[in-house]
């Protein structure tokens, strides 16, 4: 006689089908002539329709939530909801008479704002890079910010708050098991993190260390059923790189990953910062906390601003400081330095192929 | 601003029916303010509104998938009608609901049980039973029987020194798994048909 869990192994491989035809001739005898084996088996199988429910449910609610966010990242950014919102007739329904014209101005100044700050927002971190272009504009930001939240406080705070601002930057994976790094300034002040691309999906991360003065942060995918990333193709380059070297980036400047390139320009970054790079790679808004790599697809750095008062001078955090920060915070090892080289020696279009499953959309809901 | 033109929607079921998300999202935006709306003006909280209306898009998304599905009224009564009565469920559970007249924006087509709802349940059920069951075996049923993880990645993933010790640990989960999973989803049954 078999004992209760080979029995129930059996009726576990009986519904998945994989019986040999001679354990399956003697089940089916034994389930005719014993009938709680017939309403054990039955139990299994609406058991694993469960499973298969669950499984398609969670994917198909996964959608329907990127969906919900694409949907009210556009409703923020597009001047549509300033539309929305004059022909107060549905909006009314939302807000209430008596906080409809409140929500009109917030919706103003949130959108004046956005136009702003997504045209400068690139430079958020400033402080310990004072100059008086970047000032100028930065303390423009900030009193628009100001107002908004006033307004936002005499409206229902509840009710409004975290739907409101929404940055995106660039991130870019070093492990398989959910390490990402990006600028500190794409993630300041996070409250919600997600990164997505095309091939990988969407997953929410959380910051797990960062570090204002080098702009730089290492996010962690928090997700239960995180799959891991595929092999981090590239490696990170220790030593310094030299002016007229080739350089590449890859980013999200829009919702597309756009591909950049150029060469180092200096050795040194903004008001010769020893630890960044001046690159001659034009880059916009959204580019912050892409990867820099030089012609053999090893990490050189980190993109994390630009110069507006210069064209085409871009600045890069040099890999040497990221390899070192990584260090420092890897007591313990949890996370494997990438140390591939599977962009070395292919051509360009290849490289970009092996890297865009592990660059990502960085997006900040703060 | 939300009027689809007839013409256009069998062709936006057979995108949708098919898959496409970038017509999914379309759909998601032009109907967003009135079920989020019904649902604020019927004593839902903005979040609630919200989280019902992805659910409201959910079952929609099921219901187009079933067999023989076939839609006598416009995309947006039938989202309205299904957001409605979501959110009448849900009053319900919360014993919030009065008797006060439902504030109606939208025609609505009353919606009858079907497979849907038993998958409701179900999903339900297995998530509550997960929940309840803690770690390691909420991770390792999960590895097996939803990603399709094999018993020798489990064995390595959680440092079993043997497939049949996994195994065994699988079998232990299920086990309980199976007794919380049956307790949850029949009693859910029989609250719903209280109603």
């Amino acid at each position: 006689m078999k004992n209760s869990r080979e029995i129930d192994e059996i009726i576990e491989r009986y519904c998945f089908e994989e019986l040999s035809p001679e354990e399956l001739r003697i089940f089916e005898q034994w389930l005719e002539s014993d009938p709680h084996l017939t309403a054990s088996v039955n139990d299994f199988l609406s058991l694993k329709n469960a499973f298969e429910n669950y499984r398609e449910r969670l994917a198909l609610r996964k959608k329907i939530e990127r969906v919900h966010e694409e949907v009210e990242f556009d409703l923020f950014n597009t001047p549509t909801p300033l539309k929305v919102v004059k022909s107060s007739g549905s909006t009314k329904f939302l807000f209430g008479k008596e906080r409809s014209y409140l929500s009109i101005a917030a919706a103003i100044s949130i959108f004046i704002l956005s136009a702003v700050s997504l045209s400068l927002w690139i430079f958020g971190n400033g402080a310990s890079k004072n100059q008086n272009a970047y000032r100028e504009l930065r303390r423009e930001v900030e009193k628009i910010k100001k107002n908004q939240k006033e307004i936002i406080k005499g409206i229902n705070a509840d009710d409004v708050k975290g739907d409101l601002r929404q940055f995106t930057g660039t991130g870019f994976a070093i492990t398989k098991d959910g390490y990402v790094l990006t600028s500190y300034h794409v993630v300041q002040d996070a409250k919600q993190i997600y990164i997505s691309n095309e091939t990988a999906g969407q997953f929410q991360a959380e910051v797990m260390y960062s570090d204002k003065s080098l702009d730089l942060a290492m996010l962690k995918v928090k997700e239960d059923s995180f799959p891991g990333f595929k092999e981090i193709p590239f490696s990170i380059k220790k030593s310094i790189s030299d002016p007229g070297e080739k350089v590449f980036t890859l980013g999200f400047p829009r919702e597309d990953l756009v591909f950049g390139d150029g060469s180092i320009s200096s050795y040194t970054g903004f008001e010769g910062d020893t630890t960044a790079y001046q690159i001659s790679i034009p880059v916009n808004p959204g580019n912050s906390g892409g990867p820099l790599f030089d012609n053999q697809g090893n990490l050189i750095g980190i993109i994390s601003g630009k110069n507006e008062s210069a064209e085409g001078a871009s600045f890069a955090v040099k890999s040497k400081w990221i390899n070192d920060y990584i260090n420092s915070k890897n007591d313990d090892n949890n996370i494997l330095m990438p140390s591939n080289k599977l962009l070395i020696g292919v051509d360009r279009a290849t490289q970009i192929k092996r890297l865009k499953d592990i660059v990502f959309m960085v997006k900040v809901y703060n | 601003m939300n009027q689809v033109q007839p013409v256009a929607e069998i062709e936006i079921l057979e995108l949708l029916q098919a898959g496409d998300d970038k017509t999914l999202k379309v759909i998601y935006r032009q109907n967003y303010q009135t079920v989020v709306s019904f649902i604020i003006n019927n004593g839902g909280t903005l979040q609630e509104a919200k989280d019902t209306y992805q659910e409201t898009v959910i079952v929609f998304c099921e219901k187009l998938k079933q067999d023989g599905f076939e839609l006598n009224c416009s995309i947006k009564t039938f989202l309205y009608s299904i957001g409605r009565r979501l959110w009448l469920k849900q009053l319900k559970r919360k014993s919030r609901f009065t008797t006060e007249e439902l504030s109606e924006s939208e025609d609505y087509l009353p919606i009858e049980e079907d497979k849907t709802d038993e998958r409701e349940e179900q999903f339900y059920a297995m998530n509550q039973a997960l929940e309840q069951l803690g770690e390691p075996c909420r991770s390792i049923l999960k590895d097996f029987y939803i990603n399709g993880h094999s018993m020798e990645e489990i064995t390595q993933k959680f440092g079993y020194t043997n497939a049949d010790n996994a195994k065994n640990q699988k079998y232990k989960c299920l086990k309980r798994l199976k007794k919380s999973f049956f307790e949850v989803f029949n009693n859910g049954v029989t609250t719903n048909e209280e109603f």
